[in-house]
């Protein structure tokens, strides 16, 4: 990012970074975070959409924003919910949809390592896939921790209320929009749009291929229950492949 | 009222596993076998959610079938570019087409 260039020369011998302020190191995470921003925008905007056309109480249809925090997430809780999934199910899949959190977690821990307990929780809440990707491509070339951290709340701060206004306006203008935006279409087109470009080993095609022939068929277990089936029949697929070709 | 049990406690739930190794760094490392395993949750649970939302409910109608066209172009348009935006906007313009002719005809 552009905007990061200028504030990360490193001085060679020194573990610091050149010192910044802390403001000025927050300005340049949310300038990082416009372009993110603007791809996410009507993502959040669709989700809103979704929760409209739903037959969610608009309170809680909006609320999926804050509470879930995640474009996929809310998505698949809307969508079961409004299908009149259980309950467990539900919370299962939102779970497993938001598994992969735990590995960016993970691997901004250690950045985070010192800070005030206040601070982790606020920051832990805001992780989410472009807060994420900004801040690992700004901490490889910033070693200063405070740096970091005050760059990471600017970038995932900004997205956070990037979010909950498309998500809102989303839901204002969602019957207008639902007609040509049917999220019947919407919903898969999207997560292939994820999913697709990154199925390349093996094991993982093998995972998504297994998950899909067991979801059809998972279809007709009551309440939405088939999408827990299939998703751990593809998750054993995977790692039965991986075993086998190791 | 189910409702919002199920939002907070996937909220719970979801702050949980971002926060799990923030707060247990340097005391816990995860073992091989769940690291495998968690690998393949995204490919999983993502497929099974295009294949259920895409499969025919009661009694199969038209509308299934544009839905499968559409998606099956926009996964060949993510492979070969890679592109979000590019996806979404290719299966949405089949549809779109798809729409046409069936009122069309």
């Amino acid at each position: 990012m552009a905007a990061t260039a200028t504030t990360t020369q490193m001085r060679p011998g020194t573990s610091a970074g050149r010192a910044i302020g802390g403001g000025r190191a927050a300005m340049a995470g949310m300038r990082a975070m416009l372009p993110l921003l603007a791809a996410v925008a009507p993502y959040g905007l669709v989700v809103g959409a979704a929760a409209s056309e739903s037959d969610l109480d608009p309170a809680a249809g909006f609320s999926t924003s804050w509470l879930l925090y995640g474009g996929t997430a809310q998505l698949v809780a809307i969508r079961l919910l409004d299908a009149g999934a259980a309950a467990v199910v539900v919370v299962a899949t939102i779970l497993m949809v938001n598994t992969r959190l735990f590995f960016y977690g993970a691997e901004l821990a250690p950045h985070w390592a010192g800070s005030s307990r206040a601070w982790r929780v606020l920051a832990t809440y805001l992780i989410v896939d472009p807060s994420y990707l900004v801040a690992i491509e700004h901490n490889a070339s910033q070693p200063d921790r405070r740096a970091q951290r005050h760059f990471y709340m600017g970038a995932a701060g900004l997205l956070w209320i990037g979010w909950l206004a498309a998500n809102g306006t989303g839901l204002l203008v969602g019957e207008r929009v639902a007609g040509l935006f049917p999220i019947e279409v919407l919903m898969p087109l999207m997560l292939t749009a994820m999913l697709a470009p990154k199925l390349r080993e093996r094991p993982a095609v093998v995972a998504a291929a297994t998950a899909a022939t067991v979801a059809v068929p998972a279809t007709l277990l009551p309440m939405e229950s088939g999408l827990v089936v299939a998703g751990i029949a593809g998750i054993a697929a995977g790692v039965g492949s991986e075993r086998w070709t190791a | 009222m189910i409702v919002w049990v199920v939002l907070v406690a996937g909220a719970v739930g979801s702050f949980a596993l971002r926060g799990a190794m923030v707060a247990l760094w340097g005391r816990w490392t995860p073992p091989v076998w769940f690291d495998q395993a968690t690998r393949y949750v995204a490919p999983a649970m993502l497929c099974a959610l295009v294949a259920a939302a895409l499969a025919p409910r009661g009694r199969p109608a038209p509308g299934d079938a544009m839905a499968v066209v559409a998606v099956a172009i926009g996964f060949v348009v993510a492979r070969r570019t890679g592109s979000f935006g590019g996806t979404v906007a290719a299966g949405l313009a089949v549809w779109w087409a798809l729409q046409l002719i069936s009122s069309a005809a």
